[in-house]
């Protein structure tokens, strides 16, 4: 390899490593360095093939048809990382399905169950096995096929019963979400997202070209084109039916959309507290004028209440 | 606890905007990329991705929109690859080997990428840890080098070393990985 090229093949796996990182913005940057040699686009791109073909081989599992019961798992302490990211290298699973599969076209006789935000309801399916809505959701299945369900919107908790001649399938957005005997917890969100958490037993989680099996304890957050995999105490997945909301880093955006759902109050959020991030435990029983200031209060952000619903904003003195 | 969003937050229907402001630019980068003829097939399918969403505020809007350009041509790059090893497949189970063209059977020449790809995962988890745990959460987790860093408690800079370590592994099995 002439030294040029060597050098070539170095700028390549430079711009590849930033280009991995989650947050990446430098697209100009990067565009640049494409276009001033040809060789560049050549170098780079024929790596990001092999990367990406890696990554996903990464994931994937010995024994893709075994199904796993897990003990619940604890959370590794901080102090010893190598073995919590050994454990989720073996928990995590990953293959390639293909194009993006569009939604069918809604079948003209759907059975649709549904709540108002604020509401809860439980509804059994002939099979034994149980759907509990969160407010704001609505559900759509066909009755002659009644181990097929979609997730229209909101969020519920599945505890589907056991029957491998007959996987369960949860169609959510673009998502397919299947599994053979487990407890799960699936939220469509605004924004094209979809939050998928396993209570107990495994599920595969399909989107687009991304297949994961999730088990026990795992979360999967899939925010348009991005995908983030995670890890819950299986105890806090459908915290909601209990009038507990758990949260670990997640955006206030997104809190505030749970605290509709269960409440039935609107939120706006204005957008320069959106995206900051908060972690802990909201109460989502009671009244709502109390409790929705409250949960502004222990995320730091200002709650007051409009004609159009209630305003979360910048607290005055601080700032972010 | 950090603030992600900026006060340029893109509101819901502001992303198709972004879009028209920088179709001009996402559309040279992907022939930049190589993209060639497809270029603006793959500007169509962002378009039309952008037009099912429903959306709540993005930030950084533009780099989302490069972000799934680049998803988009990765996806097709892949895609047009295993069309090619189907159709060479088929012509091989069907026809005489042509001059020019490998001998290698296209079936076993994606065996061999398999292959390759277990050596690989073999290969990093040889690294030992904590590079292949840290690679492993790079890329399979999708972590920041930043709340990689924190987790192990050691600095940004040794994280990256150790990803470039296992970067440099991929870099010279690149050829037949490629394959897959």
């Amino acid at each position: 390899m002439t030294d040029i090229s060597a050098r070539i093949e170095a700028e390549a796996v430079d711009w590849l490593i930033r280009v991995n990182e989650p947050h990446f913005a430098d697209w100009d940057g990067f565009d640049a360095w494409l276009e001033s040699d040809p060789r560049h686009q050549q170098s780079y791109y024929r790596l990001a093939d092999a990367d990406r073909a890696f990554a996903e081989d990464l994931a994937r599992p010995a024994n893709p048809a075994e199904p796993v019961q897990l003990q619940p798992a604890a959370r590794a302490p901080k102090r010893s990382p190598w073995r919590w990211a050994a454990g989720i290298a073996a928990a995590i699973t990953l293959a390639v399905t293909g194009a993006l599969t569009l939604s069918p076209l809604r079948a003209p006789s759907r059975t649709i169950v549904e709540t108002a935000a604020g509401a809860e309801r439980t509804f059994k399916l002939a099979d034994g096995s149980e759907v509990e809505l969160n407010g704001a959701t609505r559900i759509s299945f066909v009755p002659t096929d009644p181990r097929r369900l979609r997730l229209e919107s909101g969020e519920a908790l599945f505890s589907v019963v056991h029957d491998p001649a007959r996987p369960f399938v949860l169609e959510t957005g673009d998502a397919v979400v299947r599994d053979v005997g487990t407890v799960f917890d699936v939220t469509r969100g605004s924004g094209n997202v979809v939050r998928v958490s396993v209570a107990e037993g495994s599920v595969s989680f399909e989107a687009g070209d991304v297949t994961r099996t999730l088990l026990l304890g795992d979360t999967i957050d899939r925010d348009g084109g991005n995908l983030l995999v995670g890890r819950v105490a299986a105890s806090s997945v459908g915290g909601w039916r209990h009038g507990r909301l758990d949260y670990e880093d997640a955006p206030i955006a997104r809190v505030a959309e749970d605290l509709t759902r269960s409440t039935g109050e609107v939120i706006h959020v204005e957008p320069t507290v959106a995206g900051r991030r908060f972690s802990g435990s909201i109460g989502s029983d009671g009244a709502a004028s109390a409790l929705v200031p409250h949960a502004a209060d222990m995320m730091g952000v200002k709650a007051t209440r409009q004609s159009d619903g209630w305003h979360f904003s910048a607290r005055d003195a601080s700032s972010s | 606890m950090r603030a992600l969003a900026k006060d340029d937050d893109t509101p819901a229907g502001g992303l198709e905007a972004v879009f028209l402001q920088n179709r001009a630019k996402l559309r040279s980068f992907l022939l930049h990329s190589g993209a060639g003829d497809i270029a603006d097939d793959l500007l169509q399918e962002v378009w039309l991705r952008l037009s099912r969403l429903d959306r709540g505020p993005i930030a950084e809007p533009r780099s989302y929109l490069f972000r799934m350009a680049y998803n988009l041509l990765l996806d097709q790059r892949r895609g047009s690859r295993r069309t090619a090893l189907r159709e060479r497949e088929w012509s091989e189970a069907t026809g005489p080997t042509e001059p020019g063209i490998s001998d290698q059977p296209a079936t076993d020449r994606a065996l061999v990428a398999r292959e390759a790809l277990s050596v690989a995962e073999q290969r990093l988890t040889a690294l030992g840890e904590p590079t292949s745990g840290i690679f492993r959460r790079h890329r399979v987790d999708g972590r920041t080098q930043r709340a990689i860093a924190a987790e192990y408690g050691i600095s940004i800079s040794t994280v990256e070393k150790h990803l470039r370590r296992a970067y440099a592994l991929l870099h010279k099995l690149r050829e037949t990985i490629g394959e897959v």
